[in-house]
């Protein structure tokens, strides 16, 4: 069976419409488009432009976000862990291992192994002073799976994941 | 992902962003103490070199409660590249990356049906030369995923 985290109530319930679709469309192509341009663009008034994307983005629907490339932060290693628990909750695990600030992504999965990690670094060096170091220390953690990235052919975020 | 030099204000502006992707262009200016122009210049220079996007996030739940999962492929290894690109022309796989260890792709896709998952790793990539294996693992839940920093 799927189980999914429960989330605050009425977020399941809420779905764009036409006209959100629409502002969306905008703020993909632009996060940092303005109220009044959208109004503009879409001849609507500006109040409800805003009161739309406050909506959408109380609903946790929608985030408008900034993202630096990997190499403005000069993270120049990508790992992906596959991880097998053993002895533990995979979910307190997953939560471990979401303190470190290293890792990047966690996710719980079905399959031969129970959490998908994504490690991002400086440099190989962080990883056995910082990284293995704090991730040894986690109880549950029975065997690690590792690839490391060498090229990221595509990646796209623009669909998100609910938290 | 080359080591690019950044200077303060630069990463100044990228951690106040991070925090709020809509703050306006004075507000950024007084925080940091600069002129509005040089905040202009400076996220249009970043934004041209593809070092910052700014983008909507839809939550997945909009697109009809897509299954998210993690494919891991081993290929013949000379294969890998070209595999990889053919990947990219299936628009349920967002993410490709080439890998070094037990396996040569990890492909992360949003897909409408477990029927649909079922359907590319049966079909399509069973299909696809010089694919040898493919492991598929279902997200039940996601506890960390940062958006802040991404390939661009």
């Amino acid at each position: 069976m799927r189980e999914r985290k429960p989330m605050a109530a009425g977020k399941d319930d809420f779905a764009f419409d036409a006209l959100d679709w629409k502002i969306v469309g905008l703020l993909k192509e632009n996060g940092r488009v303005s109220n009044q341009d959208i109004a503009t663009r879409l001849d609507v008034p500006r109040a409800s432009v805003s009161n739309r994307i406050q909506k959408m983005t109380e609903a946790g629907a929608l985030r408008i976000v900034a993202a630096a490339d990997f190499s403005a932060y000069d993270y120049s290693v990508l790992i992906a862990l596959a991880i097998k628990v053993q002895g533990r909750a995979p979910d307190a695990v997953a939560r471990d291992l979401a303190e470190l600030p290293a890792i990047f992504a966690v996710h719980l999965v079905t399959g031969a192994h129970q959490i998908e990690a994504l490690i991002a670094v400086h440099e190989f060096g962080e990883l056995a002073d910082a990284v293995m170091g704090s991730i040894n220390a986690i109880a549950g953690i029975g065997h690690i799976d590792v690839c490391i990235a060498t090229d990221v052919v595509y990646y796209n975020f623009d669909v998100g994941i609910t938290r | 992902m080359n080591r690019i030099d950044l200077d303060d204000i630069d990463r100044g502006l990228l951690d106040l962003l991070g925090e709020d992707a809509r703050l306006s262009n004075r507000a950024l200016a007084r925080a940091l103490g600069l002129a509005e122009g040089t905040v202009r210049t400076r996220i249009k220079r970043l934004t041209d070199r593809r070092l910052l996007r700014f983008t909507a996030i839809t939550d997945h739940r909009q697109h009809g409660n897509p299954e998210f999962a993690f494919l891991r492929l081993r290929t013949e290894m000379r294969m890998a590249r070209e595999i990889s690109t053919t990947l990219g022309g299936y628009k349920q796989l967002r993410t490709v990356i080439l890998t070094l260890g037990n396996f040569n792709i990890l492909a992360i896709g949003l897909f409408d049906s477990r029927e649909e998952i079922a359907a590319v790793t049966g079909d399509f990539l069973a299909n696809i030369a010089g694919v040898l294996d493919v492991e598929v693992s279902i997200v039940t839940a996601s506890i960390k995923y940062n958006e802040r920093t991404a390939k661009l």
